[in-house]
């Protein structure tokens, strides 16, 4: 083979659409990158088995303000010209509102998501933010009775199921953003999707109560909420976790009282919550399978009491909440655990490791935070190095100790830390 | 017996007749050749008249590495972490031509994680390239005149902003 010949052209069409769908571009820049190149690859773009629409991306110095109804008619072209016989894998279309003058070009929207259910698409990701416009709805009986989607991200979108009735026997995977959800549209959602592994909610506002009768007989073992406002989510009765299935929990600002934990929970994560120590141990003491407990930027909680022998990771990132006032030390009390990760910004002095004695790996990368610094009449830097140096003492027996970042700094110029009796790895990256 | 010195020999034939043996567990990993051998086709030299000796000897290289399997969780994440500077390795062929036989290759013996890895080696390189610049490092030729390739930019205008 001769350096003059055209290698990548002797590829079948198969594999060139392989290659083009891995440059991860929008559809525009893909026409833009690809067709121009020989007649060979014209018209290969209308063989890629997705679309991908994000104005963001798409349109160049976007003002906030400009008119993109050209945009919305590349859009309807784009699509005249793709075949309708072509399966297609995932279809994305991101609008975000760019004013009040424009209103959203409901009908042209509705045709391109037709577009790609009539093409049996597998993955929707639809991001119409619509900001004061009134929510986009669909309601289209072809996408609300659809056995071919796989995974759907919703982002900013109503969705009124004709009659009511919501049928997706495959979907796996399905995110909801800033949607408004209540117990009816939870239910039609849970019913109609007996597939479902993944539910996020994220942002959303949930009216009403999220009853045990909805989750128990759901195969959904991945549960993510982010609550946009805490006290809008709320359970019904103790019960509510303790014979679901879950195995994997996210939960944010959605909890101002803790779930029970659940019989087969092995991952939770709560995030920006106020927790005590009592719902901490409420927690563990009913999730006997939980194997990585992360707690992220909660507030509130001066002990953390890891007593549950089933517990082997747990991740602290971020802790303190302005308005909720400052807490100086917190106590971390976990013989159990294997490896502690530290991170984030912390409103903290000191933490104070108890008990840690199976700790084998610890990861240190956290900085301090100065919304108390003048309060404490202390420097940021003198926090960092006290916070730090405290927990290196703490974590003398640990065979791995990981200093990233602002720690690794500290650790340098602050005085030298005797480290070489120690058979701790200190790695920068 | 499961240890895998004890694992069953293939015999695969290049297209320039050269023979390569590989335990039938690793050779797994190709899913033209496992049905091969499921339909019992594989008592004899297995042929790949489409994979050259050279190539096929990289992508021996390759299902070999991926085949190994780690003895515990700790070494789980070791063997992933190695596992990936291999692969970056891997694609840092001396010659382009070769990463193309291995995206055939990998196509033809169906082996969707070095599929994977080479196109996306391939989209890599090309990913921040100009089509002229594309053009050049390929060698494509460019067959439309001034006015067509006028005609398809003005087709699709708006893409060409």
């Amino acid at each position: 083979m001769t350096e003059e010949e055209d290698i990548i052209s002797l590829l079948p069409d198969c594999l060139l659409l392989e290659i083009i769908s891995r440059l991860e571009l929008s559809t525009k820049h893909v026409i833009k990158t690809t067709s121009t190149i020989s007649k060979r690859w014209q018209h290969l773009w209308t063989k890629l088995p997705t679309l991908s629409f994000i104005d963001t991306d798409d349109i160049p110095n976007r003002r906030y303000n400009a008119d993109i109804s050209d945009y919305f008619s590349f859009i309807d072209k784009t699509l005249t010209q793709s075949p309708t016989d072509l399966n297609l894998n995932k279809f994305k279309l991101r609008i975000i509102k760019n004013s009040q003058v424009y209103t959203l070009p409901k009908s042209q929207v509705y045709s391109w998501i037709q577009h790609a259910i009539t093409r049996n698409v597998q993955e929707v990701d639809l991001t119409i933010d619509t900001m004061s416009w009134e929510k986009f709805s669909y309601d289209h009986e072809l996408f609300f009775n659809n056995s071919c989607l796989t995974r759907m991200e919703l982002s900013g979108c109503a969705f009124n199921p004709p009659n009511g009735v919501i049928r997706w026997d495959k979907l796996k995977c399905l995110s909801i953003y800033g949607g408004k959800l209540d117990e009816d549209s939870m239910r039609k959602i849970l019913f109609g999707s007996p597939c479902l592994e993944t539910l996020e909610l994220d942002d959303c506002f949930f009216d009403g109560c999220l009853s045990k009768s909805l989750f128990g007989n759901f195969s959904v073992e991945r549960l993510k909420c982010f609550m946009g406002i805490y006290e809008s989510f709320t359970y019904d009765d103790d019960a509510f976790w303790d014979e679901l299935c879950f195995l994997s929990m996210k939960l944010s600002r959605c909890v101002s009282n803790p779930p029970n934990g659940c019989c087969n929970l092995n991952f939770l994560c709560i995030e920006t919550t106020k927790l005590d120590e009592d719902s901490i141990g409420k927690i563990l003491s009913q999730s006997p399978c939980l194997e990585t407990l992360e707690l992220y930027n909660c507030h509130g909680v001066r002990r953390i009491d890891v007593t549950s022998n089933s517990v082997k990771n747990l991740v602290f990132s971020g802790y303190g909440c302005v308005w909720a006032g400052y807490i100086a030390t917190l106590e971390i009390d976990a013989p159990y655990i294997l490896s502690l990760t530290i991170k984030g910004t912390l409103d903290l002095e000191k933490i104070l490791l108890l008990n840690i004695s199976s700790l084998v790996k610890a990861e240190l990368d956290f900085v301090s935070s100065n919304d108390f610094v003048e309060e404490l009449g202390r420097s940021l830097e003198d926090i960092e190095d006290e916070l730090l140096q405290g927990l290196l003492r703490n974590l003398g027996h640990v065979n791995e100790i990981t200093l990233r970042n602002k720690c690794l700094e500290v650790i340098f110029c602050s005085i030298r830390v005797c480290c070489t009796t120690r058979k701790n790895v200190i790695s920068n990256n | 017996m499961s240890s895998s010195s004890s694992s069953k020999m293939i015999e695969l034939r290049s297209s320039d007749g050269e023979t390569f043996h590989v335990e039938e567990t690793v050779v797994l990993q190709s899913e033209t050749i496992k049905q091969m051998i499921d339909d019992d086709c594989a008592n004899a030299a297995i042929p790949l008249p489409n994979v050259t000796s050279m190539t096929l000897a990289k992508v021996i290289e390759y299902i070999k590495k991926h085949a190994e399997k780690p003895k515990d969780d700790d070494d789980k994440k070791v063997a992933e972490e190695d596992l990936k500077k291999f692969d970056a390795e891997f694609v840092k062929v001396d010659q382009e031509s070769m990463l193309f036989d291995l995206v055939r290759a990998a196509n033809y013996l169906n082996i969707k994680s070095l599929l994977d890895l080479t196109c996306q080696a391939v989209a890599d390189s090309i990913k921040d390239l100009s089509v002229e610049e594309v053009r050049k490092k390929f060698n494509i030729q460019n067959d439309f005149t001034p006015e067509e390739e006028a005609k398809v930019r003005k087709e699709n205008a708006w893409a060409f902003d």
